[in-house]
Formats: structure tokens, sequence, C-alpha cells
């Protein structure tokens, strides 16, 4: 029996076994884009049901009143930077869109929005001018860290909770609160706060820092205050106040919460229409957020863009024009169940409208420095330097995991932080 | 017989002379479309692979973020790369999930397909569906399907666990148990087809061998164990070096089960440069660690290549 295959084909079977993980490894992801055809207005944006449903009743509206077409091209969050990238390098981009963050690849080819923020008082806070003193972006909607109580177990406990026109808590006496709730009830957890910078962000605020700044040498570093709100986080995980599982091994906290069986969830106002909706098994509540000592929460929003070169700019622009008239901008916030970035604008909420409230009393009553990472991220964006990274998430969670020290993570966040910058 | 062949060939040389209509017909009729299928698979490999393949090699020299132009780095990227501690952290992790990986997978497929050949085995089409059931299910669902089973907080498992008193185990946050995890779900997943090799390579070893054995008075570990596992050595091969590259490119099923985590403790190579690549837009340096990958699997090819040719040669 000869049980010998030929050397040389298997040699050459096994190079060719190897040889393919280059390009596995390498394969990139596409992503087509939508332009602007036949007089039709696209519209690039990312939501869940409520916020994409909202775009698409107004374009309903729109196309009523005016005979004129926006089709909302919704997109998952994760695509749409790439689906924008791409479409600009192949000169196809959509005639509008709603990004997270102004690309410095396609800020060139925007459309001055001076006039809409103008006539309709967008927040003067969020309305970022270039160096021409043109507006290149429309805030679409306020969105604010927030804090949300499973209210059924606070009751079964005895516990209570600062309201909107109360005395904030401090995160000390918070915590101390979610022992007592978790001993009184038998939850599994205190709390669970979503593994994001954003939330990490209002979370180092609160304690007093003012997050990772550039400093007088160009470089970036996180200040005093921001290590010592990192070591008090690294505590909440490692007892079990939360679950260290969210921000190491990426379970989801929200799932978490909706199971009935966490007291607190450290989140943002998107979660209101969502939870109104599908928690069912027990009753929820917003509080304010914990103090210690500073009152802030991380304001963000979304960035509404009109693209030169679509063929339809005109038509984009006076979409935009109806869209932010106040009546427009309110059943537009109503359906979506955003908070208005446009002063004066009356939101008749169909359900929650308290929860809405305590998300504006957070707004209004937080430090300054809430509204920095939206404004100086759209600031740097004009001035091409965007950083790719997450180097505060990242090397938090590396601290979580237990995977370094508090000084590596601190050195490692300033370092990141200026290399991405390209300080 | 001479004449015959005379008057063959002088008939085709005839045929020839006068310009047969049938020879072209004949030639094209198993030319073209072999041609057509060689041409297409080429263009395919040189579309999907070799391009690609070169981009990345040309990315490797440059300090090409995704957008923008090029600007040659020269070897910048290559000496980066020997100093970066999370490449060899995730480099590390990787071999340590293949060297316990590829060994479980093999014994697994190979215990299923020696019982499944086994003359004594009972309801066995039923049991090849099950065990082939893997095969067909995406590694990103298999990943969550894992993930869901060994939650650490809601998990199946925790939940099975408590039922009989045995406290929760920290399936996610404890590196080590993540990584145990993802070996199961490895072996669940890499059994189905590794199974199928073995079964169709121990069906290929002659019975009277076995017979003769057996008069010989060998018993069923020694007639596996001296003429199974040698008949069988070409697949076992294959199984090692395919397994192995295949498990040295992880990258769905873990990125679904654990997201490499906890933290980044078990961070695979290949999620090291889809995070370099795409959350950092390194992608000079992330083609760079990918021509690393490929030269490291080259080398284990080679390697493996060799010892089992030596090992067949012994024998």
């Amino acid at each position: 029996m000869n049980l010998r295959r030929s050397p040389r084909r298997r040699d050459v079977l096994a190079a060719g076994a190897a040889t393919l993980a280059l390009p596995t490894a390498l394969s990139a992801c596409g992503g087509g884009s939508a332009s602007g055809s036949g007089g039709e207005i696209q519209f690039l944006l990312s939501g869940d049901a409520n916020q994409g449903g909202g775009y698409q009743a107004m374009a309903d509206r729109y196309a009523e009143e005016t005979g004129v077409s926006v089709r909302i091209v919704d997109v998952p969050y994760e695509d749409l930077v790439t689906r924008l990238r791409s479409a600009a390098q192949a000169d196809d981009l959509p005639a509008l869109a709603r990004a997270s963050a102004v690309d410095p690849l396609w800020k060139d080819a925007l459309l001055d929005l001076s006039d809409i923020a103008t006539s309709y008082d967008v927040l003067p806070s969020l309305v970022v001018r270039n160096e021409d003193d043109e507006v290149r972006a429309l805030p679409s909607d306020l969105t604010a860290v927030g804090l949300f109580l499973n209210e059924s177990l606070f009751d079964q406990a005895g516990v209570t909770y600062p309201g909107a026109g109360d005395q904030p808590w401090t995160w000390d006496e918070f915590v101390a609160a979610l022992r007592q709730v978790k001993a009184a009830t038998g939850a599994r957890y205190g709390m669970v706060m979503d593994a994001s910078s954003h939330r990490l962000r209002s979370f180092l605020y609160q304690f007093g820092s003012q997050g990772v700044q550039q400093q007088p040498d160009g470089s970036w570093a996180l200040d005093e205050a921001g290590a010592d709100a990192l070591e008090y986080f690294k505590s909440l995980n490692d007892d079990d106040v939360m679950p260290k599982s969210v921000w190491v091994s990426g379970d989801d906290p929200s799932a978490l919460f909706k199971s009935g069986q966490v007291a607190a969830y450290y989140s943002g106002v998107w979660q209101v229409t969502d939870f109104a909706a599908n928690i069912t098994d027990f009753e929820w509540t917003t509080a304010l957020m914990p103090a210690q000592p500073t009152r802030a929460t991380n304001i963000g929003t979304n960035w509404i863009v009109a693209f030169d070169g679509s063929g339809v700019e005109q038509e984009a622009l006076d979409f935009l024009d109806w869209l932010y008239t106040p009546e427009n901008y309110a059943e537009l916030s109503r359906i979506s169940g955003f908070l208005p970035a446009e002063e004066g604008v009356d939101v008749e909420y169909t359900s929650n409208e308290e929860a809405f409230a305590m998300f504006n009393a957070e707004i209004a009553a937080s430090d300054p420095i809430a509204g920095d990472q939206a404004t100086s991220a759209l600031e740097m964006s004009y001035r091409d330097i965007i950083i790719d990274s997450d180097p505060l998430k990242e090397e938090t969670l590396k601290y979580v995991a237990g995977e370094q020290d508090l000084q590596t993570t601190v050195t490692n966040i300033g370092e990141l932080t200026t290399a991405g910058y390209g300080a | 017989m001479t004449a015959v062949t005379d008057r063959g060939a002088g008939s085709q040389s005839a045929r020839r002379r006068r310009g047969s209509p049938r020879r072209p017909r004949t030639s094209g009729r198993y030319t073209l479309p072999a041609l057509v299928l060689t041409v297409t698979a080429a263009v395919l490999f040189l579309l999907f692979f070799v391009w690609p393949g070169a981009l990345g090699l040309i990315y490797s020299f440059t300090d090409y973020r995704g957008i923008g132009s090029l600007r040659f780095a020269g070897l910048e990227n290559y000496s980066q790369l020997l100093g970066d501690d999370e490449f060899w952290g995730a480099l590390l992790r990787t071999v340590t999930y293949v060297v316990i990986s590829v060994p479980v997978v093999y014994v697994v497929s190979l215990g299923i397909a020696a019982l499944l050949t086994s003359p004594g085995a009972k309801g066995k089409t039923a049991a090849k569906l099950v065990f082939f059931l893997p095969w067909l299910i995406s590694p990103i669902v298999a990943g969550v399907t894992w993930r869901w089973l060994f939650g650490e907080n809601f998990g199946f498992v925790n939940y099975a666990l408590g039922l009989v008193g045995i406290g929760e185990v920290p399936w996610t946050s404890n590196a080590d148990l993540s990584l145990a995890v993802v070996v199961i779900a490895s072996a669940w997943g890499g059994t189905a087809f590794n199974m199928l090799l073995f079964i169709a390579a121990i069906r290929n070893v002659p019975v009277s061998y076995h017979e003769a054995a057996a008069l010989d008075g060998a018993n069923a570990w020694q007639r596996f164990r001296h003429i199974t596992l040698p008949g069988i050595a070409p697949t076992s091969f294959m199984v090692v070096l395919l397994s192995t590259i295949s498990m040295m490119k992880e990258f769905a099923m873990v990125q679904a089960l654990n997201g490499g985590g906890p933290g980044t403790s078990n961070r695979f190579i290949v999620q090291y440069i889809y995070e370099t690549g795409f959350n950092r837009a390194q992608v000079g340096y992330a083609s760079a660690v990918s021509i690393v990958l490929m030269i490291i699997l080259l080398v284990i090819a080679f390697v493996q290549t060799r010892v089992e040719r030596k090992a067949n040669s012994d024998f």
C-alpha cells in the first residue's frame, strides 16, 4: 500500500493554503454609496426605528407639501463613516447626511448652512464656524448622558433618589444606595454603564476632571481628577456593584437593565423611547446623576451636513430650511424622541415627558465642560485633524481588565491621544 | 499490424493534407471549456488573491491610512512591529490558542470518525448529520450562540451550574476561562469537516490488514495504533496543517464570542490586524502585520510538510 503522496503536490498545497491567509487578513469591507439622482434628495443617516422613522415621517410630509422626494437611506451606525468615505472617494456623495462627526476627507465638499443656523435659533453653543465663518454642520438633536433607575427595586427597598429639582447625590451616596437596594431586593447588580468613552467622559467630569485636554506643549493628557475617577470606576467593577463583563467582555448593559435585575443604568436619552416601548415587567424612571462634586452630563449631537456636487444642492437646502422651522423640528423631535438643538421649540412628547424634562434639567445644570466633546471634535475636523482610535476607552478597558495599572493607563491615554492627533 | 499502423498513419496524414473538417471541432470541444474554466479561475485568483496580496505588500511599506495618498515609509512598519508589545501579545495568544485547539480538534474529529466507522456502531447516518450540522453554521452565529451559552450573567451554563449548587463561573471576565470557551467552540465548529476527511481515510485502509492483525492476536487499540493511524497519516497531516492555518487566522467566531476579551487578553492576531487597520486607520501598519502572518503560516506549512515527509519515509 502506498500511503505517500507526491511531495511536490503537497508542498504546493501547503504553500497555497498558507498564502490564502494574506487576502483573508487584508480583505476590506467596502460599501456602496448613495447619490442624488433624478431630482431626488438622498439623505444618508443611521438611526434606530425611532430616529430613522422620524426622518422618514418628515420626508413623507415634505413630499406631500412640496412634491419633492427625500429618500432616507438608513445604514448601520458602524457603516456610516465608511459609506461616506467611500462615497467621497468615488465622487458620489449623497445630498444630505446625518453623521456623528465631520470627516476631513469630505469637509471641503460641504455647503454653508449659516442661513439656517441663524434663521432658526439653533443652540449657539453648538453652532461651530470654520475659519471662513461658515457653518458647515448643524446639530441634528441633543443627546445627553443620564441615569435610569429600576423604580420598582428602589421602591421595594424603600430607598429614595433625587428628582429634577433636588440636590444631586454624590457618587459615594449613590453607590451606598445601590448596595441598599441590592441587599433589600436581591438584585444581581447595583448598576451598569455603557462601555463607551462618551459615558466615561461624563463620569470623569462629575469627579471634577476636564477629561483629556491639550496641554500648553501641544500634547494631550488626562488630568489628576480624571485619574482618581478611573480608579473609582475600576473599584466599582471589581466589587459586585457593576458587572465587570460589560466593560471587559462586551456584555449588553441595556439587556441587563431590561432584565429587571439591575438597579440603575448610566446611559443616555436615546434609551427613553426604547424603554417606554420594551420594559413592561417593572417600573423605570430617571434620576439626577451623582456629582462628586461637579454636575455634568456629556452633550452629544449628530451633525446634519449638505454636500456640494449632488446636483440637488438647492433642493437639499430648501428641505433643511423646512425641517428646521420650529413646528417641523418640534414634530421631528416628538417622533424621534430628540432633545431639541433649537431654542424655543416646544416639544410635546407622546410619553415619558418627565424623563425628557430630567435630561433637560441635567443639561441646564451641567458644567460647561459637558459640551466640550461635541464641539471640539468638530473644530478639530475643520482643521483636518481627526482621531481614528479611542484611547480613553481602550486603555480604560485594559485597566479594568487588570492588564495594566493606573499610571500606565493615564500615560497611555495621553500618549496615544497625542499620537492620534498627530500633535 | 504494421500495415494497419501504416494505413492509419497514412490516413491521418491524408486527413491532415485535406484539412479534415472534424479536427478543429474536436480540438475546440476539449480545449475551449478547459480554457474558459482555467482563465476564469486565473482571473478570479489574480483579482481576489494576488491583487489584494500585492496591495497589502505595497501598503506594508507605506504609512497609508485608508484615505489620501501613499507615503513610502521603507521598513518603518516592520521595525515598529518588532517593538510592539500588543503585536507580540496577540501573536502569543494566537499561538497558545492554536497549540491547544489543534490537538483537541484532531482528537475529537478522529475519535468521532473512528466511532462512526466502527462496525458495531448504530445510527451512523443520524450521528453524521448531527456532527456535521456545526459546519453549516456561520462562525458569527456560532460565536453568538456560544456567547449566550457561556454568558456570565444570564448564560445557560451558569444557570445550569446554579441549579446544581455550583456558583457562577466568570466565563467572560477571566482570560483563561474565556479562551477555554473559544477552544470548545472551535472544536465544535471544526470537527465536522475533519471528521468527514477521517471517515474517508479510515475506509481506505484495507480491511485485510485489520483481519490479519486480528488473527495474529492484536486487540482493537493495537490495530488502531499500528494500522489505522499510519494508514491515515496523509489525512492527519492535512487536518493538522489546515486546522493550524485556519486557527491562526481565526477572527469571526472569536470576535462574536468574546471580542478578544476580557479587555484585550484574548485578542488574536487577525483581530489585531482588524483593529489597527480599521479602528485606528493604520492600514500600512496592519498590512505589515498581515505580511508577517503570511510568512509565519508559510513557515508552519513548510515545517509541517518536512516533518510529515520524514515520518512517512520512516514508515
